[in-house]
């Protein structure tokens, strides 16, 4: 923490697009009612399902809301003395579980093995590394990542774990659980029994901000920076917040964008609507977009290509409304893009610096361990270039998902524009083995390698080629052959047409002869009646006149 | 303890929200009381008056009250009319409203609640410290700096929920810190960096009062100004509440009108 004259704190007042962290709390404001029903609700039962849409806020209430006001004794009869684990269940709950474990107890190598002990293994596990006056709180963040990594056995051990530790109460060692997940997932709660009871007893459906709690959520952290909003611009981004889903993200993103532009341009105390309007800023509509396309667009080529992936990757396009995040290890991340790790690493850098924050890892020096993950849900709704790039990714994952189907059917083989359309997706998809991995799907206990899919496809791809082969000598054949017939058939019309050409020559010459002998009597008989008309005067006798030619005068 | 936490609640400020019966109104007039509660106000009467309450009961709970809200139109509403009535009679601070709030009024009245009170009471001295770690330690001071100020002396409860509202409200702000966990330093600390931007000009007289036992170590005491010209006071040693006094002449300032703390 940073003070300074012209501000009580000096940094950045605003954290952008992602959730605001423990350690921001100072930055957190407008929020203290909600966090009081928080805690009035977890003294109550000790879990606490804090639900929302997503843009809600569910996490920022959680670790910048309430872990400080546990942390403060707030909570009755609780103390503050707390070690608190914040986790995300992930693909591998339990061992996330232990992980956290052992960062809030203290390293142990048997964590995991207490946890798969019994149902009461977090109790056990939980236990161990902190003394009878301290409360364990595990905070379990986007629980809803339970739901959509499908090993349902594993997930329900894990329900069960959490569920036993806050209801066998030990009052020497209280254990508080709390999760936050997305209210379109509730219905999926009931898979696991027991937990819709629990939730029924302890849900906190987050509600909107009022505009007096976003007026103070925008006041609190910049007078604590040493600015202030203008009062038109306060006034229009409160209107702005009207009824977008988005609201808390898209807010303290543009909030960020104008107070670097503000640092930038120095235009004094104030952040004004001059800010607000800047063309590198985009206003309340467009600011997400923009920024994200300049972030990207300032990437050489290349790691352009592995930012696409790597983003493709990080986002669960599912059902119309249901877009969610899915955090991945670098590694992997590497391996999809087919880049080397260092590069894939540079490409998270960039985006995760301060003032951008698309992307986050809990992890400051990013290792191939390190687990990426896209800051907001909203990111996929308002950066245009991701929407399109996550629909592209699923419907190559469709592609991959039916050529695993038809792979199952003996002999179904994919023909015409069904396997063109496969072989496409493979090729723009970059299919590889370890970028099927998320679209496997098990079937009967029984999933199908990656190499037996693809080998399947281009098992397709030969029959098709044979086939268009076989088609292609037949082809030539009936070419050949309509080729000779076609020779033919112009031959003899030609000596049909050359026939019938002498034919009607001769009847033509017939005919003009016949013409020119009509004519020439005609004019024989005309010269000699001129003959007999002009003799008697001229000569007195026959003139003999020899007529030549066939033709008339 | 027990006793510990219901002094401390009876700390908050009282209202009384006279009771109704109209079940027309009664279900926005219990938000009202929820929202006032929620602001920090501890609401009277408690548990539900009986139709035939004596009015004897219903004074002895305004009379605890520092101020009182009622409902004009209760024309039909005898018991609202007679708490009406004898909130008169004791000359108390009132809100009258013609109708039950809808949700979109519930802030305006709690507002104007609060600026009467704030017009009726006494200055107030935040005390914050840890009560499982440093309960024992500290509680003999604050009986003391009542007397020495003549403020109200403000103390947090457990599962606190007016902690931000007091300390925008108090004039002066302690904190006090033994044996508390250092997180719960660091997140009073943050706490009260927000109450300082919040209130602008207006800061508290603040003062931080460290105890450090003296394990072998001469007993002493230094004060010196912190980062927002709050007093960081440590000791070494037992509590003592002459330590407290570079804070007590701030706050005389303050309230003297003289300006804030001195730099």
């Amino acid at each position: 923490m940073s003070t300074a004259a012209s501000g009580l704190y000096t940094g950045r007042i605003f954290p952008g697009l992602r959730p605001f962290e423990d350690k921001e709390a100072l930055l957190f404001f407008g929020r203290d009612e909600q966090t009081d029903e928080l805690l009035r609700r977890l003294d109550d039962t000790r879990l606490l399902a804090v639900v929302g849409l997503s843009g809600s806020g569910k996490s920022s209430l959680v670790k910048a809301g309430l872990l400080p006001a546990l942390r403060r004794g707030h909570l009755n009869v609780a103390g503050s003395r707390w070690r608190i684990g914040v986790m995300r269940p992930g693909s591998d709950p339990l061992g996330a579980l232990a992980n956290e474990l052992n960062d809030a107890l203290g390293e142990r190598d048997d964590r995991l093995a207490m946890l798969r002990s019994g149902d009461l293994g977090l109790l056990d596990a939980g236990r161990l590394g902190r003394g009878p006056d301290e409360n364990l709180l595990l905070v379990v963040d986007q629980f809803e990542e339970i739901f959509r990594f499908q090993r349902t056995e594993e997930a329900a051990e894990f329900m069960r774990l959490l569920l036993a530790a806050v209801e066998e109460y030990e009052p020497e060692y209280r254990v508080y659980v709390v999760i936050t997940m997305r209210s379109d997932y509730l219905g999926d709660c009931a898979r696991f029994p027991g937990l819709p009871e629990a939730l029924n007893e302890s849900q906190y459906l987050v509600p909107r901000m009022t505009k007096e709690q976003l007026r103070e959520a925008i006041e609190g952290p910049a007078a604590l920076g040493g600015v202030q909003l203008e009062p038109d611009l306060l006034r229009r981004l409160l209107d702005k917040t009207g009824d977008d889903p988005d609201q808390l993200p898209v807010l303290q993103h543009l909030l960020m964008r104008m107070w670097e532009v503000r640092e930038q341009t120095e235009t004094g105390a104030k952040i004004t609507q001059k800010e607000y309007d800047h063309p590198s800023v985009g206003g309340w509509e467009n600011a997400l977009n923009l920024h994200a396309d300049k972030v990207f667009d300032d990437l050489p080529e290349g790691r352009q290509t592995i930012a696409k992936r790597v983003f493709q990757r990080l986002t669960e396009k599912g059902e119309v409304g249901r877009e969610s995040r899915r955090p991945t290890k670098l590694r992997e991340l590497a391996a999809v893009a087919e880049a080397e790790e260092e590069e894939v690493k540079a490409v998270v850098e960039h985006f995760r610096e301060e003032g951008c924050n698309f992307l986050t890892s809990p992890d400051r020096e990013l290792t191939g361990e390190s687990v990426i993950d896209i800051s907001h849900e909203s990111l996929i709704r308002r950066w245009n270039r991701l929407g399109q790039w996550a629909a592209e990714e699923t419907d190559w994952g469709e592609w991959y998902r039916r050529v695993e189907d038809r792979r199952r059917i003996e002999g179904a083989y994919l023909v015409e524009g069904e396997l063109e359309s496969a072989l496409q997706a493979r090729k723009n998809g970059c299919w590889n083995e370890v970028w099927a991995e998320r679209y496997v799907t098990e079937k009967d206990g029984s999933k199908l390698a990656y190499g037996g899919v693809v080998g399947f496809l281009d098992e397709s791809m030969l029959r098709r080629n044979a086939e268009l082969k076989r088609l292609g000598r037949n082809r030539a054949l009936t070419a050949a052959a309509a080729v000779l017939f076609a020779v033919l058939a112009i031959a003899a019309s030609y000596f049909a047409w050359s026939a019938s050409l002498s034919t009607g020559a001769a009847e033509v010459a017939a005919k003009a002869a016949q013409d020119a002998q009509r004519k020439n009597a005609l004019l024989t008989q005309k010269l000699a009646s001129l003959t007999q008309k002009l003799t008697p005067t001229l000569w007195g006798g026959d003139l003999d006149i020899q007529v030549y030619g066939s033709g008339s005068f | 303890m027990t006793n510990k936490l219901r002094e401390s609640r009876n700390a908050r400020p009282k209202i009384y929200l006279a009771q109704v019966r109209d079940p027309d109104v009664k279900s926005r007039w219990d938000e009202l009381k929820v929202k006032i509660h929620a602001e920090g106000y501890a609401i009277l009467p408690k548990g539900i008056l009986p139709t035939r309450v004596p009015d004897g009961q219903i004074r002895k709970s305004l009379e605890t009250a520092l101020l009182s809200i009622h409902l004009d139109g209760a024309q039909n509403d005898p018991l609202a009319q007679r708490q009406a009535e004898i909130a008169r009679q004791i000359d108390k601070p009132v809100i009258t409203l013609p109708d039950a709030p809808r949700a979109d009024e519930l802030e305006a009245v709690v507002g104007e609640a609060r600026s009467k009170l704030e017009a009726a009471r006494k200055p107030a001295i935040y005390c914050i410290y840890d009560h499982y770690m440093d309960g024992v330690q500290f509680s003999g001071l604050f009986e003391l700096i009542n007397d020495l100020t003549g403020c109200d002396v403000l103390r947090p409860e457990t599962g606190e929920k007016y902690h931000k509202f007091r300390l925008r409200g108090s004039e002066g702000i302690l904190l006090f810190r033994g044996e508390a966990p250092e997180d719960w330093l660091h997140s009073q600390e943050d706490v009260l960096l927000q109450t300082a931007a919040l209130r602008g000009d207006l800061p508290a007289a603040e003062a931080h009062y460290f105890i450090r036992r003296a394990n072998g170590n001469p007993p002493g005491v230094s004060a010196e100004r912190g980062p927002r010209n709050q007093w960081i006071i440590k000791r070494t040693g037992e509590p003592n509440i002459k330590d407290l006094q570079p804070f007590f002449e701030d706050l005389r300032s303050r309230l003297n009108g003289t300006g804030g703390p001195a730099a």
